[in-house]
This record gives C-alpha cells, structure tokens and sequence, in this order.
C-alpha cells in the first residue's frame, strides 16, 4: 500500500485529502506544519509528499529544498498561488508538479 | 619606507584592452630598465595578451585546494620576498579562495604597496561598490565581486582603457575575448551595445568624477583662481533690451554645443544703461531658464567690470554680449561697454551677438527717469519758493552790511545758497537760483552799484567762476542724490525680491505670502487673481487684502497672467520702477499658480494610484484567499461526489460538515470585502442606538461559532451603555477576536475585558500570541496586509478583518488600538464614548424611549 505525506495546514483540506486518499486505499500521514511535515518524511518514508506553500512556521519552497537534500520522493505541490515565479521557484527547488488550488479530486 | 605607488587601469567591460594595456606598460617600463615582475596575469587564453607577458618575470603562482577544486592565487609572499620595483597585479576586485590570507585581491595588493612596491593593476566599472547596484540595472546581473571605490579612488593614477561598443562587439566576434563557443551568447546577453554603452558612460563619469576631484584640489593646492577651461562656462550678459530673446537662444546654443552650463547676467547699475522696458528682462530670465539656464542679478557702477568679475568668479569660459546699442555719441563719451569688456575679459572667450535680426531699428527706449529721477515736482516747487526767499533775504543783509564783508565772502554766502536748493530741488532750480544770485550780486554788490556794469575786472572773474561752481555744485548735489535714491530703490526692491524667493522656496503653496507680500510692498489696497468662466464672468482664484475685486473693471491695474488668468489690484497707480518690480512678482505669482495646479493634479494622480493599488491588493487577495476555503470545499465536495468510492456515513458526514463550515467562512470574507468598499466609498449608513457592551460582546460571539470557546469573557453588566450602531460594533469586535484567536497559542484562552474611564467605555481583546512590532502597528490596520503569510487565521480572510474593524470602529464614533499586552501579545481596546443618559438615573423603560428618539 503507498503511504502520502500531506502538509497542509487547513484543517477542512487536509480532512478531505485524508478521506479521499485513503478511499482510495492510500496510507495518508498528516503534518500542520513544515517541520512536523520534514520529520515524518525522514521517519515514515512516504512514496509521495503532498505539499502546500503557505505554511504557518516555513515556506513550502523551503520545505521542498530541505526534502531534496536528502530524499528523491516525488512532490506535488498544492497551492492557492498562481504567479509563474512562485511556480518557477517551486519547481525549481526539487518539487515534480504544481497544482493550483481550487483542484478535482 | 615610502609607500609605493597604484596605478589602475579602469575598464567599462571585459574585453576592452585591461590587460592588454598593463603588460604593455610593465613592458615598457622593464624595457627602460625598471625591476618589473608578473605578480597574476589572467590572459584568458587570449593570444595577444599572452603574447605581450614576452620576457617578463612572472611569479609562480600559488595553488590552493578548496573543496576538491584546485584554485590558483597569486603567491603574496613569494612576490614581497621578491620585492620587485614594480609587480603586475590583474583584476583588483578579484576574491580569494578562502583560507588565503586576505579575502580580497585588493588587500594583497595594499600590502605590496605598503612594502613600497609600484603596482599596475586592473579593474572593470562594474566591480565598483558604488555603481554595483546601477550595474546590475543596466545589465540584470548581479556583481558579486566588488571593490570599495576608496581603493580606486586613492590610486595615483587611474587611466580609462576604453573601446567603443562597436568595436568591442567587433573584436569579440573575432574571438579575441572568448572562445567561439561562448561568443553568441556573451553578445546576445551581457555585451548588447545598449549594455555597453551605458557601462562606458559609466566608466567615463566616474574618471571624470575623479579627475575634478584632483583637479580641484590641485587648484586649492595651488591658489589658482583664473578661469580654468574644464567644462565650459557660458555667460549671457542681458539688459532687457529688445532682441534679448535672441541673444539667449543663441548662448544656449554655444553652451549645448559646448556641453557646459549656461548663466545668464544682469547688471544693475546707476549711471549709463537705461532701465529695460517692463517684463523684457522677466521675459529673458523665463527664456533662459526654460532653456536650462540660471539667473544672476549683480550690482556695479561700471556694467564691463562688473560683468567680467561675474564671469570670472564663476569661472566662465565663454561671454555671450548683444552688439552695443549705444549711439555712437554714448561710445564717445563714455566709451563701449563691449569694448572695455573684451580688454578685461584675459582668457575668457567674448562672443558679441548682432541683436538687430528682428527686423527692429536699435532704438533704445527713452529713460523716462533721465530728467525726473531723484526730485519729485512738489520737491522742486519748494526749493523754488526758498530761493525766491532767500535770496532777496540774504541780497538785503548783505547790502547792509557792504561795508564789513567784502564780496568773496558774498559770493560764498550765496553759494551755500544754491548748494540748499540743489539739495532740496535739484539742478534745474539750483542752475536757475544761481544766475538770479549772479544777477542780485551784480546790481546790488559790486560797484558800480545798481548797474549790470562792473567797474572791478577782478569782480568779474570773482563772479564768472561763482556761476560755474554754482552750476558744478548743483549737478553734483542732484546726481548725489539721484543715486541715493536709487541704491534705495534697488535694496528695497532686491530685499522684497529676496523675501519672495524665500517664499517660493520655503512654503508648499507660496501663493497666500506672495499675494500679501504684494499688498505691503506696494502698499495696494487688495489684489486677486481673476479666471473667466463662461461668458464674460470673472471668478476669483485667490485674492487678499481688504475688499474682493470681483472683475478686472474693478482694479486700479490688471496684468495678464498665463491661460487668459488676470492679476488685479486696487491701490495707487505704481510708477514704472516699481511696475517692474510688480511685474516680477507677478512672474513668481504665475510660477505659483503653475505649482498649484500641478499639485492639484498629483492629488489626483495619487488617489488614483492607490485606488489602483487598492485594487491589485484586493485582486491579488481575492485570488488567493478565497481559493483557500474554496479548494477545501472542491475537494469535500468531489470526494462526496465520486461514484466509485465507498464512504461511511460518518465520512460523510464530516465531508458536508467542512463544506459547510468553509461555505460560512467564505461568506464571512465576501462580507468583509463588501463591508470594506462599503467604508471606503464613506457609503455606510448608520443605525444608531443605545446599547449594552455586554449584548454586543455576546453576539459577536454567538457569530464567532464553535471558535469562540477558545474566549474568557469579563464584562460587568453594571458598564454604562453606548450609543453606537451594534450591527457595526459587533462585526468590528468578532474580527478583533478572530483575529486574537488566530495568534493565540491553542491552549491559552484570548480575554475579552469591558472597564469605564472617565466618560469612556473601554473593551479590551487580549491576546497571548507573538504581539505585533511597532512598526507594524499602522500597517496592520490597512487593508489586505498580513504580517506572515500564514493562513491560519480564521474567518478573518483576506487581510481584510482589522482594517473593517477600525474603519466600523471610527464610523460608529470610536476608536480602536493596539498595544502590547504585559508579558507577551497584544492587546486591542475599543473605546466609545458612554451613552448620555449615563450617570443618571435611568428611567423605567428609558432605554426603549430613547431607541424610539434615535432611530
């Protein structure tokens, strides 16, 4: 079964990502921030890393740089941001697709 | 020790011959015979460059390992061991791989010059720290590598290697800088030719920058005041007479050409040059300076001394002078101003300009002053009525006393006379007083008496030169006092031109001063500034003094101010001198006027900006923030609606409930939004009533929903009420304790307090979250800021929830603060003014009386 790392800290996107993943038989892992979303990362070795950029304690970008200093898993941003260098950047620092919000499940 | 001496060859951009011209010199001078080494020389593989090192002795360099790479840097202590006369130094502004002794190239190079060694180095524009940021304008990319402009600046030397674009272009399409590979994509980037351009005329101006710098401390060294030809200097002697226009085109033209500064001169004198026509010379000043030329006004006796000592103490080059307009009588007799001009002017180059183009005959216009300056009539009349009688008085005494005083001392008696008169009355009355003195002197006092016959051939020299020196007396007297009239004349009128610059330059809007400096200075009764509106009506724009003139018909004068405007006065009629003057204020006045109307319109200009900032503020808001509760309920939403999913009904159950929760909150921000262009367009309408603190504490937090158990509510009952619109109140207080919550730790209660102070009703939120910085404190309060960019804020949204508190807060008549919380946090205070009917005893059922009054 493929587990999912979610970091996002809207607490309604987060419950829906959880339902919908899991009936779709995913493990999910949830983090509220981006320090408890880095070190589930190192202790649950999820297979892909939902992220979203507006995070209370760190920018997702930072986030997604630290991932990539030491881990290859694919990440999927979610974001309510749509300006091109936001994605530019987002992409840059290691993330393997850009969704903006509001997204189809 | 003495220190050795920098010399930096400085280049706009890589490429233009640095190098090049460095090994050529270390060339020349090792060829002479000087001790020359190769202390780092970066060829970049360039044939030429490498080819001109020919025999030098290079250093070897040093090699440094830094992670893995292998650097090399110059081996600083193999060259001061060396201790050449001269050391070749590439590249001041290169870093050292760290773990070298200095970081900087630059400091290596001080040490070798502190050791008394020569150095010939090199350095590119854009590694100069005070054009870095310019640099990186022009070309988009960052320097990283920068040098102190001070190690540049103290250089002995600094020559500029420089190439044109073009040519630059040429030689690096020829290889000569990069290697073929990189070539396109260097010309296509950094080496565009606008790059390019702009990096040499930044080179240039910084040479040239610092050459001034030592050529002015050479002057100050050297005591040098002559004219010293730099940057050319051009001044424009004008003196209002017509064909000035001319005179300043054609001046501006040399200084354009010349690329140097314009200055244009007026010489205010007494005696010779004829005041100019009213508004000629206002005319010229306006001219030159829309031409970029500045105004100088001087006083002098002699118009050609004074014009050269100008020209010189501003250290002219070129004088600019319309051809003479005097008569050729005028040039006799008190010789050419141009002529004495070009004999003072030494180095200064004298342009004369042939003013007659215009098609207009070189008449100069009549000084009315000639005869009238100095002695009013009513002055005249007098001095008439003393001699008619004092002389007879005086011929009377003196006939009796014929025999005592002898007639030298009679005529000096008389002398005196005339001297009083021409003082009172000026040279005509002296002139006429002093052949009726002759005449008396002659019929009553010199023998043979009562006759016009003299006897004694000595009386008639005695008398002869009594007249003359009457006459010389009198001129001298009247013109004594004619220039004392007009060095008055000249203070008062250059104090109240000073004090109008002063305005001008002092006040924002200088019109108010300029119009009641008009009213003392020329004591008028009250002067306005008249527009025509419509059909042949007058409106009055500004206006001072006792009575409001209502139309130029109205106005002892009028003159025309730029678009059809008109000034008006009433006051006495001015004389032409002082109409001159008038006419300068008025040139200030219009000035004036223009700087109005130009501030009206950056009014306008920035309410349109920050409603256009409002806007993009608001634009950006919406599409981020509502997407946040809008991806929740998309999401809640699809899950629920996808077929092939099973969920269980408490799944479910928790899906619509986010759907509806984050439905609240996006309607809680489209009200917000609303609420906030509602304030700002001041559309809001009020229904205000008495009512109780606590009932708008409790159901702001009835609208607060689940999250308002996380509030510790102590509000007494017995607090006065307020009159205030409580729909108002109650959104203003919900979003300062959404706001308080969203910051507040989870497990520390936000407190919301009520207390009265005086006649104040206060309501504090208090808050134990991170507290806001006090440069903050403003900006919080505006519209669509947000101090971090986290979204954990609750309802509050878009930015939005602080600024509809205030704003609500200050419609409804009170007001919202922010201040620290002791210990951590903020804290807000709403204070309203208690109700009146505080205080008093309330009557039963008086608060539904009043609610019934007030609505």
């Amino acid at each position: 079964m493929s587990k999912v790392l979610v970091i996002e800290d809207e607490a309604p996107l987060r419950r829906a990502l959880r339902i919908f993943l899991e009936a779709h038989d995913y493990q999910v892992v949830l983090a509220a921030t981006g320090q408890e979303g880095l070190d589930l990362a190192a202790h649950e070795h999820p297979d892909v890393v939902i992220l979203d950029l507006g995070l209370p304690d760190m920018d997702g970008v930072s986030v997604a740089t630290a991932l990539r200093g030491w881990s290859t898993t694919p990440i999927v941003v979610l974001s309510a941001r749509d300006a091109e260098p936001v994605k530019v950047a987002a992409l840059d620092a290691g993330a393997d697709d850009y969704v903006t919000k509001p997204f189809a499940m | 020790m003495a220190r050795g001496d920098l010399r930096v060859y400085l280049g706009a951009a890589p490429g233009v011959g640095k190098t090049f011209a460095m090994l050529n010199e270390g060339r020349r001078r090792h060829d002479r015979g000087t001790d020359v080494v190769v202390g780092f020389v970066e060829t970049h593989g360039r044939a030429r460059t490498i080819e001109q090192i020919g025999d030098l002795e290079q250093i070897p360099r040093r090699t440094v390992e830094y992670r893995g790479g292998q650097f090399e840097e110059m081996d600083l202590d193999a060259v001061l061991a060396r201790h050449p006369e001269v050391a070749l130094v590439d590249e001041l502004a290169h870093t050292n791989v760290p773990g070298s002794r200095n970081e900087k190239r630059w400091q290596d190079v001080e040490e070798l010059l502190e050791a008394g060694i020569d150095v010939v180095s090199t350095v590119n524009i854009q590694h100069l720290e005070s054009v870095n940021d310019v640099v990186e304008r022009i070309t988009g990319v960052q320097q990283r590598e920068t040098l102190p402009d001070e190690v540049v600046r103290r250089a002995n030397q600094v020559e500029l290697v420089d190439s044109t674009p073009e040519a630059l272009r040429r030689r690096m399409a020829h290889g000569n800088i990069y290697k073929p590979e990189k070539v396109d994509a260097a010309l296509a980037n950094y080496f565009r030719p606008g790059n390019l351009a702009a990096l040499r005329e930044l080179a240039l101006l910084w040479v040239a920058d610092k050459v001034d710098e030592s050529l002015q401390r050479y002057m100050e060294d050297h005591g040098i005041t002559a004219a010293w030809e730099t940057r050319e200097r051009v001044v424009v002697a004008l003196t209002g007479a017509p064909g000035g226009e001319h005179l300043v085109r054609r001046a501006s033209r040399i200084a354009t050409r010349a690329k140097g500064d314009l200055l244009g001169v007026h010489v205010r004198a007494g005696e010779g040059l004829a005041g100019p026509p009213p508004g000629a010379l206002e005319r010229h000043r306006s001219l030159l300076e829309d031409l970029g030329g500045t105004y100088h006004e001087i006083v002098g006796a002699d118009p050609s001394m004074a014009l050269v000592d100008f020209a010189r103490a501003e250290r002219a080059t070129q004088l600019v002078m319309g051809s003479s307009r005097r008569s050729r009588w005028g040039s006799l007799l008190r010789g050419s101003v141009i002529n004495r001009v070009v004999r003072a002017s030494g180095d200064i180059d004298v342009h004369i300009i042939s003013t007659r183009e215009e098609g207009e005959e070189p008449v100069r216009p009549r000084n009315p002053r000639r005869f009238s300056l100095g002695v009013s009539p009513q002055r005249q009349t007098a001095a008439a009525v003393f001699a008619l009688l004092a002389l007879p008085i005086l011929t009377i005494v003196l006939t009796n006393a014929r025999d005592t005083v002898t007639l030298g001392s009679d005529l000096l008696l008389y002398l005196l006379l005339i001297v009083v008169i021409a003082a009172i009355g000026g040279a005509w009355v002296a002139g006429a007083a002093a052949v009726a003195a002759f005449l008396l002197v002659n019929w009553f006092l010199t023998p043979p008496i009562h006759t016009f016959t003299i006897s004694d051939g000595e009386n008639v020299l005695a008398l002869t030169v009594f007249l003359v020196v009457a006459a010389v007396v009198s001129a001298l007297v009247t013109s004594a006092a004619r220039r004392a009239l007009e060095a008055a004349r000249a203070r008062s009128e250059a104090s109240s031109l000073v004090r109008l610059a002063g305005a001008l330059l002092a006040e924002d809007d200088p019109l108010p001063s300029i119009m009641h400096q008009l009213i003392s200075t020329f004591s008028l009764r009250s002067v306005a500034v008249l527009r025509p509106v419509a059909t042949n009506g007058w409106s009055v724009e500004v206006h001072a003094g006792e009575a409001v003139i209502q139309r130029p018909e109205d106005a002892t004068a009028t003159t025309e101010l730029p678009d059809d405007a008109v000034f008006a006065y009433v006051g006495p009629n001015l004389s032409g001198d002082d109409r001159r003057v008038l006419n300068a204020f008025v040139a200030q006045l219009a000035v004036a006027l223009a700087g109005r109307a130009l501030r009206a319109e950056a009014s306008t200009a920035v309410a349109v900006a920050e409603a256009d900032a409002l806007r993009t503020a608001l634009l950006r808001a919406v599409s981020h923030d509502l997407r946040t509760p809008l991806a929740s309920i998309k999401a809640s939403a699809s899950t629920l609606l996808a077929d092939d999913l099973h969920l269980d009904d408490e799944t479910v159950r928790q899906l619509h409930q986010t759907i509806d929760e984050e439905v609240d909150r996006l309607n809680e921000i489209v009200s917000n939004l609303l609420a906030m262009s509602r304030l700002q367009v001041g559309a809001l309408q009020l229904a205000s009533t008495d009512v109780g603190i606590d009932e708008i504490v409790g159901r702001a937090l009835v609208s607060l929903g689940d999250r308002a158990g996380g509030v510790v509510v102590d509000v007494p009952d017995s607090l006065p009420r307020v009159h205030v619109d409580p729909a108002l109140a109650e959104r203003a207080l919900a979003n300062v304790v959404d706001n308080a919550l969203a910051w507040s730790p989870p497990d520390v209660p936000v407190r919301v307090e009520g207390a009265v102070v005086g006649d104040q009703v206060l309501l504090r939120v208090i808050d134990r979250g991170p507290g806001i910085a006090p440069a903050d404190r403003d900006r919080v309060f505006q519209p669509f800021q947000r101090l971090s960019d986290s979204h954990n804020r609750g309802g509050a949204g878009v930015g939005l929830g602080l600024a509809v508190a205030r704003g609500f807060t200050e419609a409804i008549g009170g007001e919202l603060q922010l201040e620290d919380t002791p210990g951590g946090g903020a804290t807000m205070t709403f204070s309203y003014r208690a109700s009146a009917s505080y205080g008093e005893p309330e009557p039963p059922g008086g608060t539904a009386r009043m609610r019934v009054e007030s609505s």
